[in-house]
């Protein structure tokens, strides 16, 4: 058994930035990934954030990892890379599996769970024919592994996550031939689809995949419009000639260690479903284990890596390395930019949710 | 809001599902509700067995033969496939101390007539031919089976919403009283008042919270389990097994053998079960644990505990990797007995539950005797040991 102050699960943007705020405050943090490189998703991010100067406006997504494992290597912070969390005991210990064979134990005084959110799916004729992939995962091939998923690609979904691989796609070398989307409108930033437009990209809104066709992997894809209730349209049906489907409809908070470590669950559909319970601190309704990033909630990652600096502020003031008003300072500049982060048509909706999850938490108090 | 029907059961497990069928098929108009979602109690957190070699002769193991006869034609009533298997299951004995125990409990349950046999070491070898060699011998019945638990609730679900039944997972009985007419009135957490004839507690583990809505107090506490999944591998051996081990300790405490880590293993309530499912995984059971109230939570203890028996047992299982670890709870009683029948003093009150681990082994026969009951076709005085008895918990 291995003992630290703070564990944090993922090497995300959450995880590095909670991780980092922790080993400042003076606490020995050992942080834990199952993937062979830290980072998470922002070492794909080859597009240039949103936000304020403190929020790295202006700065594409893998300088600002670069920046964060930097900054995590200059304070010695301990990272176990292809670790996977498998199970979490009595609110301090977890048991980890290493290269998939060896086992082991670590007790933490704090557990942060920075592990992020997965792709959801949408089910089709054929969608399990090889060609269909989601969008995220389309974007790690191109920008980390350099390969094309495919030639000429239909997107489904036409949110940012939608746009910015469609756009990234076509600057790796395919041809996006259609972004469809189910709404009777586009669900990105302007800036973002804009870009497609120029490009020449067609949209089809208020229209759904009905089937992938293909043999041994996608063919054609046929797509359909679909009526102000949502039902396809019989007699629209158009074949597009197609080798991959990407899918861009959205995250799930992937929560699953906080349920097996017996958090209180709530479910809030516009933050990506169940999430765990969370105060203003980001702890849990379990005093030892707190959240931070897609887990809490899905958003950005400018807004992951705010939470995981407040998780991590709260997690060493809770371990005595910060004074309270220390604590109270530094949580409120956090919080005034989380604010901002959290404002316009496209936050606000997210801050209302993340209040009411919060007001929950001091309900059960 | 008011809903009216003839019978109320609350719990929408394996248990009152099977309840409502058999009370829809008789003629009676059911409601069914659950404050969780389906399958989220123990009849999603089980194994998939009906084990008859596990039960002592009497009630209980007639029962259970009962019970396995309906399932045998129950897809064919339900209209569905409910993954009935009979696979046949293997009790595992070490050494000659648990062989004589076991030789006395398998004449006794051969006289009641299971068709159940010693077989040796050369059987043993050739039906599961990767079990260690520390094996001396072993019992072998051909009619120990399993269910989809999951597919027999889903089909008593359809096959009473066909006849009239209605079933409401999220919704809670929250108050319970009878009204100038003799009637129950149930208040639920939807804010509904319904109004039952009659009401089956069929809660499970949860029976006795239940059971305080009505002013009694029913002798079932949580048993938790827990069970490691693996991933789907091809069949190993060609029956389902469990250990003697586990069986000794229960028919003769006196002769556990004394082990390492002694009272770990107590706390835990070690035994050991292994099956595999429709879809190619295996169970490895399992914990009987007393003292872990209603946390449905999973230890590390627990993990290498049964990591380490079924890796004992079975040495190549060291190469199959688990992918989950769950925890359940075993509605338990005082005397292993479920509790079946009209509660004593409150009329139009009944009581279906405390199965333990014969949840699924006995949801069929369980249905069938309330409705029995209901019409006055079998007696309760055939069944006095299982009728709602007080016991000192």
């Amino acid at each position: 058994m291995v003992f630290t102050d703070v564990a944090v699960v993922g090497a995300g943007p959450a995880g590095l930035s909670a991780a980092i705020e922790c080993a400042e405050a003076g606490a020995n943090v050992i942080l834990i990934d199952e993937n062979t490189k830290p980072g998470g998703q922002l070492f794909k991010q080859i597009h240039k954030f949103f936000g304020s100067r403190e929020h790295h406006a202006g700065v594409r997504g893998f300088r600002i990892g670069e920046e964060l494992l930097l900054r995590a290597r200059k304070l010695d912070i301990d990272v176990w890379l292809n670790c996977e969390v498998c199970g979490i005991y009595g609110g301090t210990e977890l048991w980890i599996v290493k290269n998939r064979r060896e086992s082991r134990r670590l007790k933490a005084r704090k557990i942060i769970l920075a592990t992020g959110a997965t792709e959801n799916a949408v089910a089709f004729s054929g969608w399990t024919l090889p060609g269909v992939m989601g969008a995220g995962a389309a974007q790690t091939m191109i920008n980390l592994h350099r390969v094309i998923p495919g030639n000429r690609v239909v997107m489904i979904g036409s949110g940012n996550v939608g746009v910015i691989v469609s756009y990234q796609l076509l600057q790796a070398g395919a041809d996006v031939i259609a972004v469809v989307e189910a709404a009777p409108r586009l669900g990105g930033y302007g800036v973002h689809t804009a870009k497609l437009r120029r490009a020449g990209v067609p949209f089809f809104t208020s229209h759904t995949v009905l089937e992938a066709r293909g043999k041994e992997s996608v063919e054609s894809v046929v797509i359909v419009r679909l009526d102000e209730y949502w039902k396809p349209v019989a007699g629209t049906e158009k074949e597009l000639e197609a080798d991959t489907v990407c899918i861009a409809a959205g995250l799930t908070p992937l929560i699953e260690l906080a349920m097996l470590a017996g958090c209180e669950i709530c479910f809030i559909p516009s933050l990506g479903g169940h999430v765990p319970v969370h105060d203003r601190r980001m702890r849990t309704s379990i005093e030892s284990i707190y959240v931070a990033g897609d887990i809490a909630g899905v958003e950005e990652a400018s807004t992951a890596m705010e939470e995981g600096r407040l998780s991590g502020i709260h997690a060493s003031a809770s371990l005595g390395l910060y004074s309270a008003d220390k604590e109270e300072e530094l949580s409120h500049q956090i919080w005034e930019r989380l604010d901002v982060l959290r404002s316009g048509p496209f936050g606000e909706g997210r801050r209302k949710a993340k209040e009411k999850i919060i007001s929950m938490k001091s309900m059960t108090q | 809001m008011k809903r009216y029907c003839d019978s109320l059961v609350i719990g929408g497990g394996i248990i009152g599902l099977s309840c409502g069928y058999y009370l829809s098929r008789e003629g009676f108009k059911v409601q069914v509700i659950d404050s969780m979602e389906f399958g989220s109690g123990s009849s999603g957190a089980c194994d998939d067995m009906i084990l008859l070699q596990s039960k002592k002769p009497g009630v209980v193991l007639e029962l259970a033969m009962e019970s396995l006869e309906m399932y045998r034609f129950l897809h064919m009533e339900l209209g569905c496939d409910l993954g009935f298997k009979q696979m046949g299951g293997m009790i595992l004995i070490e050494n000659q101390e648990e062989l004589a125990v076991m030789e006395e409990f398998v004449s006794s349950q051969r006289s009641c007539g299971l068709n159940v046999d010693i077989v040796d070491r050369e059987e043993l070898r050739r039906r599961q031919p990767h079990v260690s060699d520390r094996f001396i011998s072993s019992t072998y019945s051909p009619d120990d089976s399993q269910v989809d638990p999951f597919l027999v609730m889903k089909g008593f679900i359809n096959a009473g919403q066909r006849l009239g039944m209605e079933v409401r997972y999220r919704e809670a009985a929250v108050t319970a009283e009878k009204n100038g007419a003799g009637r129950w009135q149930v208040l639920t957490s939807t804010g509904c008042i319904v109004e039952a004839e009659n009401v089956v507690i069929s809660a499970g583990a949860w029976s006795n919270i239940v059971g305080g809505l009505f002013d009694i107090s029913i002798p079932i506490f949580p048993r938790r389990g827990q069970l490691l999944i693996t991933e789907k591998i091809p069949p190993i051996g060609e029956t389902n097994l469990w250990s003697a081990s586990y069986m000794v300790t229960k028919l003769r405490p006196d002769l556990a053998k004394v082990r390492e880590n002694q009272s770990e293993y107590n706390e835990l309530g070690l035994g050991f079960s292994f099956t595999r499912t429709a879809h190619g995984n295996y169970l490895i059971g399992s914990t009987r644990e007393e003292q872990a109230g209603f946390k449905k939570l999973v230890d590390y203890r627990a993990l290498e505990a049964l990591s380490r028996q079924v890796a004992h047992i079975i040495p190549l299982m060291r190469h199959v990797h688990i992918i989950r670890h769950i925890a359940g709870f075993r509605p338990a009683t005082p005397d292993g007995k479920m509790i079946l029948g009209p509660w004593p003093g409150k009329e139009g009150l009944y009581v279906a539950s405390g199965h333990e681990g014969d949840g699924i082994a006995m949801a069929p026969i369980t249905g069938k005797l309330l409705s029995d009951i209901f019409t006055g076709r079998k007696s309760i005085t055939n069944m006095k040991e299982l009728i709602p008895r007080c016991m000192v918990v």
